[in-house]
């Protein structure tokens, strides 16, 4: 039934989040890629398919090619949700620096500010440039060779993938940025 | 197949249908010559995608499912994924336009294809981190000017004023979550 695609999407995503909320409780993990991939990915995959086998071994009247299309469907509302969760996940624990500026001249307002008269403490070269080339560098997407930065095969691949996609937009290789 | 089933595949080529367009209305402008915001082309786009979405939806789904309060949830359904869909593709647009991250790594990335000559082999790239990296005063810069161009503050001789509340319902949200989650806020310095 359409239902349980929908509804079960829902309560996978909701489950998946509260068991995000609890493990962070505990500790919020420095290593949060592999973290977030092992709640949002492994936890509901693992739990699904552990399900599954359960009907199908018990031979329960529930399982069948009807419930196999719903956890479908649901599993993929459910990973939706999660890619657009997990890529605005930098934005919540880091800064957003967009974000930081708007609140800056909301600051200033009604007046409004200068360029020079914008409070940006969070602006600095380590938050801005070197704690991300410094996770560029430990996610092996970059490293120094010869004093050089180069890209590795894997940061070379993902790096294509972007500029493949602008070019296809019509738009410069490199974004503002 | 069942109705289903043709509902999630639909969906699932949902993104590839806004990529699409998206070419196309780029193409468009360029053809016109008209200037555009793409950030603001992205995510109508996205949006627009419901009208194709929601009719390819129907016509090879939904109008097979008799029951009202199951097409209701049919409609739910494709409204949700698609619109999540959606929104993971204008953030991956959003990923290539203003992330750091991906803006250092396409930076080095290019250097090495620009530099690159014959029996250069790998050892070339470019120089440290400062070359990489957008100077912090043009990186409010190129910010300023994206939000100018998306209608979120506007110029007043030399002064910025705020006329647009998105970002800052963002901020609210991010805020909220973070104490959710049990993060700190931010500091100067201080890796999260």
């Amino acid at each position: 039934m359409m239902k349980d695609m929908l509804l079960g999407g829902l309560c996978l995503f909701t489950l998946c989040q509260l068991a995000h909320i609890a493990v962070w409780r505990v500790r919020v993990p420095q290593a949060y890629p592999l973290w977030l991939l092992g709640v949002f990915v492994a936890l509901p995959t693992l739990g699904l398919g552990g399900w599954l086998c359960w009907l199908a071994l018990s031979g329960s009247p529930l399982w069948g090619r009807d419930l196999l299309v719903s956890v479908f469907g649901a599993y993929v509302l459910h990973g939706a949700l999660s890619g657009v969760y997990a890529i605005a996940y930098p934005g919540v624990i880091h800064f957003s620096p967009t974000v930081e500026i708007v609140k800056a001249i909301a600051a200033g307002m009604p007046r409004g500010v200068t360029v020079g008269e914008l409070d940006l403490p969070l602006f600095t070269p380590d938050n801005m440039f070197a704690m991300r080339l410094e996770n560029l560098l430990k996610a092996g997407m970059i490293e120094r060779r010869n004093g050089l930065l180069v890209p590795t095969a894997k940061g070379a691949r993902i790096a294509r993938a972007f500029v493949l996609f602008r070019r296809l937009l019509g738009l410069p290789e490199l974004g503002g940025g | 197949m069942d109705a289903k089933l043709n509902l999630v595949l639909v969906l699932l080529a949902s993104p590839l249908a806004v990529f699409a367009l998206n070419i196309l209305v780029h193409a468009l402008f360029r053809a016109f010559g008209m200037p555009f915001v793409a950030q603001k082309t992205v995510f109508l786009c996205a949006l627009a995608g419901n009208v194709p979405v929601f009719a390819a939806a129907w016509w090879f789904s939904l109008r097979h499912v008799a029951d009202p309060l199951e097409l209701a949830f049919g409609l739910a359904f494709v409204f949700c994924l698609h619109n999540a869909l959606g929104c993971f593709y204008y953030q991956c647009f959003s990923l290539s336009e203003t992330s750091l991250h991906i803006h250092a790594l396409t930076e080095v990335y290019l250097g090495r294809n620009r530099d690159e000559t014959p029996g250069a082999g790998v050892n070339t790239g470019v120089q440290a981190s400062k070359e990489v990296a957008l100077e912090a005063d043009e990186a409010v810069a190129v910010r300023l000017n994206r939000l100018l161009e998306l209608g979120q503050v506007c110029k007043d001789g030399n002064r910025y004023l705020l006329t647009g509340g998105i970002f800052l319902h963002v901020s609210r949200l991010f805020d909220f979550w973070r104490w959710l989650i049990g993060c700190s806020a931010p500091e100067p310095g201080k890796r999260p």
